[in-house]
């Protein structure tokens, strides 16, 4: 598996049985590219791929031309975003003592919290 | 890797970036698959909530381009306050980055030629001296070979000028550091001096 993009230490446990060996299309190749800037920048490396996320939001046909500065943000967002529904999710469950963390888990943080309405129904 | 098959509206974040992402988050936890698909598309649902908003903001400062101002705004606008601080650490530091990488660029675009151009204006230069250095081995070339051939008739009808042998050594002798074509040159000077009328040797 390519680990370009990695900036921190892997993970302390390898729970290699419940990744799903079957990616989508090749996403190796462009998560490499996540660089962002031409040149090799430390400070601006980003853990999702910057294509794909300015892809994502010009497929809004109302959205206009995004800044790379913009679209780097909203790469980083987006991560920030991850980790935290993934920490909300948990939460739950935690609360009903089991070992995997499941669908339901993090449904039940979208009524929680205002900010998460926009994902009912996902 | 070409997006060229997928629908607009079927594209989606990397599921492997997705799952290192959950994974730093929650090291020693098992994550079923569907709960990894949902995560996966609420991401999706997050960023096009983002655009929009900020979308929004960009129109209401009337401005043309999203920016990074307009991202910070709308994720306030949001609820994602708590987002807003780490956001702006980040944009400084690809502040910081943009100068440093400005900075490395301003060397050679100060002269307002791109590279290739630079690259291009070289090989010319060079062309031009390879040029010029042929040019330079032929002249002296064919000095040397006029000024053999002078002396050598010079030689054949003044045989018995003893002054103008002399002269000739004079001329010949001149400079340790001479060339070939130097010294033959040299030499027909002295003979065409000699011939004028009789003159001391001069040394060279």
């Amino acid at each position: 598996m390519s680990a370009q993009q990695e900036q921190r230490p892997p993970a302390a446990a390898d729970d290699e049985e419940e990744d799903s060996p079957m990616e989508d299309e090749g996403d190796e190749g462009e998560a490499g590219e996540n660089q962002g800037q031409s040149n090799s920048d430390t400070l601006c490396r980003t853990r999702l791929p910057l294509s794909r996320i300015k892809a994502l939001m010009k497929s809004d046909p109302d959205v206009g031309i995004t800044s790379h500065e913009a679209a780097f943000l909203v790469c980083k967002a987006t991560e920030m975003f991850i980790g935290t529904l993934s920490k909300l999710s948990y939460t739950k469950t935690h609360m009903a003592k089991r070992k995997t963390l499941q669908k339901k888990d993090v449904e039940a943080v979208f009524p929680d919290c205002d900010e998460y309405s926009f994902l009912d129904g996902t | 890797m070409a997006e060229g098959g997928i629908p607009d509206d079927d594209i989606s974040l990397p599921r492997t970036a997705v799952n290192k992402l959950i994974k730093e988050m929650l090291p020693n936890m098992r994550i079923s698959n569907d709960a990894r698909e949902l995560v996966l598309n609420c991401c999706t649902e997050f960023i096009h909530l983002l655009a929009a908003e900020s979308n929004e903001e960009c129109g209401r400062q009337a401005k043309k381009t999203i920016g990074p101002e307009h991202i910070l705004a709308a994720l306030k606008g949001l609820g994602f306050d708590h987002y807003v601080p780490e956001v702006e650490d980040v944009l400084e530091d690809y502040k910081i980055q943009a100068t440093q990488n400005k900075r490395k660029a301003t060397k050679l675009e100060d002269l307002g030629i791109p590279e290739e151009e630079l690259l291009r204006q070289q090989e010319e230069l060079f062309a031009q001296a390879r040029m010029q250095q042929l040019q330079m081995d032929q002249e002296e070339q064919a000095r040397a070979v006029a000024a053999a051939a002078a002396a050598a008739q010079a030689s054949t009808s003044a045989a018995s000028g003893g002054m103008l042998a002399d002269s000739a050594q004079h001329a010949g002798n001149g400079g340790a550091g001479m060339t070939a074509a130097q010294r033959q040159l040299a030499q027909f000077q002295a003979i065409t001096a000699a011939a004028a009328g009789p003159q001391p040797p001069s040394s060279t």
